[in-house]
């Protein structure tokens, strides 16, 4: 098989499951399971194949197989498969950690009604996400962008029976609708420059092998001021897919969706496509200051921002979404900084560990019976020791501790940040030690100390329900095992942040069964009384347990993979030959490399920037320590008091979800109202209205000359002969040739 | 000699195998009937199959000599269009038999010459593909014509499928007149019928010392042209020889509404394809026959969409929606360049697909309503919901939305026109009947799916039906994922007939 193939069959293996599940197996769980993992698995053994014929310790080769999708007017749009080092490890990120999680949801899903649907979502999902990876051109890109944007609508709204996953999903379309908008002015702006700038030899094309070497050749200098508008504005699609600030809104409650999608899609994968695309596209960036300049900027704000609100989540799924956020920023800004390797080499190893995570909260949220609250847990760690153990692994990963695999690609990026810009060094550094302090709080809450579980509940409930609320929930219990009841859902409070939300959201408070006036509380609570999950047995207040096999089974690969990833980019003085992972995104000096990223000195390490990270991290770990740790030495109460108004700030998210309220409701709504209007009363009444009752007329007339008589018939076609002949004679002794 | 016997293998096996069919017709027992349908089939896969023989021969032969292109002979072209229409004529004459067996066997009479007079009408229908003189365009067109003139008057029983069939006689005489009269005018002012030789005289000439000749262009050769375009519009069922279409559509029996709504239109419309490029050879003629389509389509939209909209009969619709497709048609071929020309075959293609599958779902429907009425297709997707998603199908996509096969057609044909700024009038023609279209196809699409059906008993269509309908519905998704398999070789077929000295007089600006 060649390589080309290879790609091929990666891409088409998932696509071929998912319309098979879609189109024969939806009643047979077990089959259509079987299917999706197959594909996927498919596609992993074909990535393996090409990363050994792809990397190899010569230097990067790039492959390209490219056929005519539609050719039009001038245009021809093509698809096809590109196979270089950056798509090989793309795909491999996406095949190894999806199979992991494809895995993984056989236990945890076990019982839902949708399965089916669940594994063809999944695995539709996959063909999409591999269909960017190996995009050959700007238009495909742009396409499998959209795709990978239904699956992932139609996972994070998979429990469509639950208003506020419908309102998640709601929120994720809207928001990435802002930016694919972006990415198709870009793509276009791009497109149209090219065609006009009319360089000799270059035909305006989307495909990526054909115009890079434009871009790197310099002679498009008299269009700069277009493409760079034209490669930020690319740029906006990678900010919502990969939720940069302020397009980030939407992937908190993205956490709606079942968790192992979270942790595939909206952690490890998709979300991570932003970063892709830059990369991919990196062409379009490099010669050119303020874009970069941007994507840096945005990159060290997200970072810092998400960092923030992490800490006021109490949600064990929350706190890594935000975490994601933070992540996510952090790659972003390394792309800024013009180090796109670093951004891989930290996508690829947050792949591994935030996958893991996530899947470990999973694990938590089953053997907790669909709780979702860390307040709520505690003392998980002797009761679930497999999954406490990957948390671990996977918390000091993320936050980066040597000689975790996070360690390394942390410093890549601390390193371009302290060589390029020191304020983005120092925020870099702050958000380092903000990740080790909540990921140092969500440990001790969930694995620490004693199961607050069983008795919490029956006190909270005292405390924060009224009467009706109770009254409610009980014969809700009772109801657990009927089927019918999955409607209220078990992950129901993925949005315990919704509570805080006095503007609008009125849709959640469905949630709570009509008692939305419980707040925050109350809801948290509601959504745990409904716990339906009849095939796990016991119901709400049974002791937590372990996880099933099938559910381990993927963290331990993982965790084994967050341990010993920063084995792929081990810098030069530590490594004998160092950086392989950079030197295949970028080839030699001396041949470019396949991702025509820009040349830079091959990285280093720093001795400077490793203690710094490393004492920022531990330090944060020593203060989650002395605040939720065995002793509780230092009050959070009183620290929230000394900050004064921050709290609140933070735990408002900073207001971005208020301001797009704000301009939801006063500005969009009254342009809205108005345009309304004019469709309404002007538009349909007069203008659509008024063609249909002329046309309806004219219909009807042309009705009646058609009357079944032959001679009318006859008389009418000749008319017509002569009337053309008239207007064909007119025409032509008016016309210039006569 | 072997090599013109395998060029024209296509029509000699379906001459053949039309006389075979008559003498086993003849044989077989009236209860046994319903086998020639298998027959005919048989026979128009055969041909379908023969078309490749060609190639097949050139491949396997290794002399150079015989991998020469195409056998253009004076009278009859095999090239790469004849192919791709003849491809398109057996793939509709194999649907069109497979779905409207059991219509035909319920006829009271005489029901095997059906399948005969069919093969007939395909064997027409092949030559047309390949005509290339006037003589060889009106005898094969007539051998289409004369066979439908059977075909729409085979119910003698009904009145309605008579007076169809007479209607169908008298306007194709009509037609036929002036086609005449205008073979005549254009024999007159060039002295030959072949299509390359009248190319060849009016197309301009460079002199040895470089200086080009453009021949005039006498007033009867462009009279002689406006007729022979008129006079194949009875077939295309363009203004102003569109008068038949509803009431004959409506009356003839419905298989044969199937088969001559594509089959005979698509006849007259790569003949027209011929005689247009070859008026092209000159220039100025060109443009004069390009306006005079340019307004016979944009009056032919108009009359299409706007006669849909007050129709209560689904076959009498179809016969409006015809007239509409076929201005569309003209369209894209009065834009006069390979764009054009090339887009109205894609379009061709995904016509094919979607009436043939709106024709299937109306026999089946009919044959347990008994009734064409749009009435009776509310609530059609509770009797039968395979029914009800293959009839949406084929009319979202004749409507023109994506991503259906018929959202590119129209878009490569309107494209054309947008092509030509002096044709930018019939664009917007074009788009406000696309509007006007979608609401008549889809209310018929909301009956289907959100009315309650007046009966609720279920509608079973054979199984041959819904096999032949899933796969034609694949097609029309599928040729919209990936045009490129229809459009390419259509493309290569204009290209090939390279009887374009004449462009356009106005370069045609590029659809960006």
């Amino acid at each position: 098989m060649t390589t080309t193939a290879l790609a091929w069959t990666t891409l088409l293996a998932p696509l071929v499951a998912a319309a098979l599940i879609a189109c024969f197996t939806l009643k047979h769980r077990a089959l259509s399971a079987a299917l999706a993992v197959a594909g996927i698995g498919t596609g992993l053994v074909c990535s393996v194949a090409m990363a050994f014929r792809i990397l190899g310790p010569g230097d990067p080769v790039r492959e390209m197989h490219e056929f005519t999708w539609l050719a039009s007017g001038g245009v021809t749009l093509k698809f096809g498969v590109l196979v270089d080092g950056l798509s090989v490890l793309m795909s491999l990120v996406v095949t190894g950690i999806g199979l992991c999680i494809f895995v993984f949801s056989n236990g945890y899903m076990k019982g839902e009604r949708g399965w089916s649907r669940y594994f063809a979502c999944l695995s539709l999902f996959a063909f999409s996400m591999l269909g960017i990876v190996f995009s050959t051109n700007l238009v495909e890109t742009f396409i499998f962008w959209e795709l990978v944007g239904v699956s992932s609508y139609s996972l994070i709204g998979y429990y469509f029976e639950r208003p506020s996953a419908v309102e998640a999903s709601k929120k994720a379309f809207l928001t990435n609708r802002i930016g694919d908008f972006g990415m198709t002015c870009g793509i276009l702006l791009t497109f149209f420059t090219l065609a006009k700038a009319g360089i000799p030899g270059v035909s305006p094309s989307f495909t990526f092998t054909e115009i890079a070497p434009v871009f790197h050749s310099g002679v498009l200098k008299p269009f700069e001021a277009d493409l760079a508008l034209g490669a930020f504005l690319v740029f906006t699609g990678a900010m919502a897919k990969s939720a940069q600030v302020p397009l980030h809104v939407w992937l908190p409650d993205a956490m709606e969706g079942p968790t192992p999608v979270s942790a595939l899609m909206h952690a490890a994968t998709m979300v991570a496509a932003g970063v892709y695309l830059v990369c991919r596209t990196y062409f379009l960036f490099a010669p050119y200051e303020w874009p970069l300049h941007v994507v840096a900027g945005l990159g060290g704000a997200t970072a810092f921002f998400a960092a923030t609100m992490a800490f006021t989540a109490n949600d064990v799924k929350k706190v890594l979404a935000y975490s994601t956020l933070s992540q996510l920023g952090y790659m972003t800004m390394a792309l800024g900084l013009r180090s796109p390797s670093a951004a891989m080499f930290h996508l690829t190893t947050h792949a591994c560990f935030k996958a893991l995570l996530f899947l470990c909260a999973g694990a938590v949220i089953y053997g907790c019976h669909h709780e979702q609250d860390m307040r709520r847990m505690g003392g998980l760690r002797k009761k679930m020791p497999v999954t406490a153990w990957c948390y671990g692994i996977g918390a000091l990963a993320l936050a980066g501790i040597a000689p975790l695999s996070g360690f390394w690609s942390k410093d890549a990026i601390l390193g371009a940040a302290s060589g390029h810009s020191k304020p983005l060094y120092v925020v870099g550094l702050c958000v380092a030690f903000m990740t080790a302090c909540y990921m140092g709080r969500a440990w001790w809450m969930t694995f620490m100390g004693e199961y607050r579980g069983g008795e919490a509940h029956a006190g909270d409930a005292a405390h924060a329900h009224a009467a009706p609320a109770v009254a409610h929930a009980a014969p809700a219990v009772h109801a657990s095992h009927d089927p019918g009841h999955d409607a209220h859902g078990h992950d129901a409070h993925g949005h315990d942040a919704h509570g805080h939300d006095a503007h609008g959201h009125d849709a959640h408070g469905h949630d709570a069964h009509g008692h939305d006036a419980h707040g925050h509380d109350a809801h948290g609570h509601d959504a745990h009384g409904h716990d339906d999950h009849g095939p796990h047995g016991a119901h709400h207040g049974g002791e937590p347990q372990e996880v099933p096999w099938v559910m381990r089974g993927p963290l331990v690969v993982l965790a084994a993979l967050s341990v010993v990833a920063g084995l792929l980019n081990i810098p030069a003085p530590l490594a004998a030959h160092g950086a392989h992972l950079e030197h295949w995104l970028m080839g030699t000096a001396a041949k470019p490399g396949p991702s025509w990223f820009p040349e830079a000195p091959p990285e280093v390490f720093h001795w400077d920037v490793a203690i710094g990270g490393t004492i920022a991290a531990l330090l944060g770990i020593f203060i989650a320590w002395k605040f939720h740790g065995a002793a509780k030495s230092w009050s959070v109460d009183r620290f929230v008091a000394g900050i004064g108004p921050v709290h609140g700030w933070v735990e408002r998210k900073w207001f971005f979800d208020d301001i797009y309220l704000f301009l939801v409701k006063r500005v969009q709504q009254p342009i809205a109202d108005f345009c309304g209007f004019v469709e309404k009363r002007f538009l349909k009444e007069i203008v659509v209205d008024g063609i249909a009752v002329v046309s309806h007329w004219f219909g009807r007339q042309i009705r009646l000359l058609l009357d079944g008589h032959l001679h009318t018939y006859v008389t009418m076609a000749l008319i017509g002969v002569l009337y053309l002949f008239v207007m064909l004679f007119a025409t032509a002794h008016a016309g210039p040739g006569r | 000699m072997t090599g013109n016997v395998l060029l024209m293998l296509p029509e000699i096996l379906l001459g053949a195998g039309a006389v075979l069919l008559l003498l086993w017709d003849l044989r077989l027992p009236a209860e046994k009937k319903g086998l020639l349908c298998w027959g005919a089939v048989a026979v128009a896969a055969a041909a379908l199959a023969a078309t490749w023989a060609p190639d097949i021969a050139r491949t396997l032969s290794a002399s150079p000599a015989d991998a020469a292109s195409v056998f253009a002979h004076e009278s009859f072209a095999v090239d790469g269009l004849s192919v791709f229409l003849k491809r398109l004529f057996a793939i509709t004459a194999i649907l069109v038999f497979i779905t409207a067996k059991d219509s035909v066997d319920a006829f009271p009479n005489a029901r095997g010459e059906w399948w005969t007079l069919g093969v007939i009408a395909l064997l027409g229908m092949f030559l047309c593909s390949g005509a290339n003189d006037f003589m060889t365009l009106f005898v094969s067109l007539e051998t289409v014509t004369v066979a439908f003139f059977a075909l729409a008057a085979f119910r003698r029983d009904k009145p309605a499928s008579v007076e169809a069939g007479l209607k169908l006689l008298v306007m194709g005489s009509l037609s036929a007149a002036l086609l005449l009269y205008g073979i005549a005018l254009i024999y007159g002012s060039t002295g030959t019928v072949f299509f390359s030789e009248i190319a060849g005289k009016i197309a301009p000439r460079a002199l040895p010392d470089g200086t080009l000749v453009v021949p005039a262009i006498p007033a009867e050769m462009v009279v002689g042209a406006a007729l022979v375009v008129l006079g194949l519009g009875f077939k295309t069922s363009a203004v102003p020889l569109h008068v038949w279409v509803p009431d004959v559509y409506q009356g003839a029996p419905t298989p044969t509404t199937a088969y001559l709504s594509v089959g005979s239109k698509l006849a007259g419309f790569v003949l027209l394809i011929r005689v247009v490029a070859m008026f092209g050879a000159s220039p100025e003629l060109g443009a004069q026959i390009a306006a005079f389509m340019s307004v016979i389509a944009g009056v032919t939209l108009l009359y299409g969409n706007l006669g849909a909209l007050p129709q209560t009969n689904l076959k009498r619709l179809m016969g409006y929606s015809s007239i509409a497709q076929c201005g569309y048609l003209m369209a894209g071929i009065a834009a006069s360049w390979e764009a054009g020309m090339s887009s109205a075959l894609f379009y061709m293609a995904s016509y094919v697909g979607m009436n043939l599958a709106a024709f299937a779902v109306i026999m089946s429907v009919s044959r347990a309503t008994g009734s064409h009425e749009i009435d009776d297709y509310s609530g059609l997707a509770r009797r039968s919901p395979m029914l009800g998603m293959a009839l949406t199908l084929a009319l979202l996509s004749l409507a023109g939305v994506p991503p259906f096969m018929g959202f590119f057609g129209k878009f490569f044909l309107l494209g054309a026109a947008y092509g030509r700024p002096e044709l930018f009038w019939l664009f917007l023609i074009g788009i406000a009947c696309v509007v006007v279209a979608l609401y008549y196809y889809l209310s018929i699409v909301r009956r289907i799916w959100s009315e309650e059906p007046r009966i609720r008993t279920e509608i079973r269509a054979p199984r041959r039906v819904t096999l032949t309908l899933a796969a034609v519905s694949v097609v029309l998704i599928g040729g919209a994922i990936l045009p490129n398999l229809v459009q390419a070789p259509a493309t290569a077929a204009v290209k090939q007939m390279g009887v374009f000295p004449g462009k356009p007089p106005v370069p045609p600006r590029a659809l960006r």
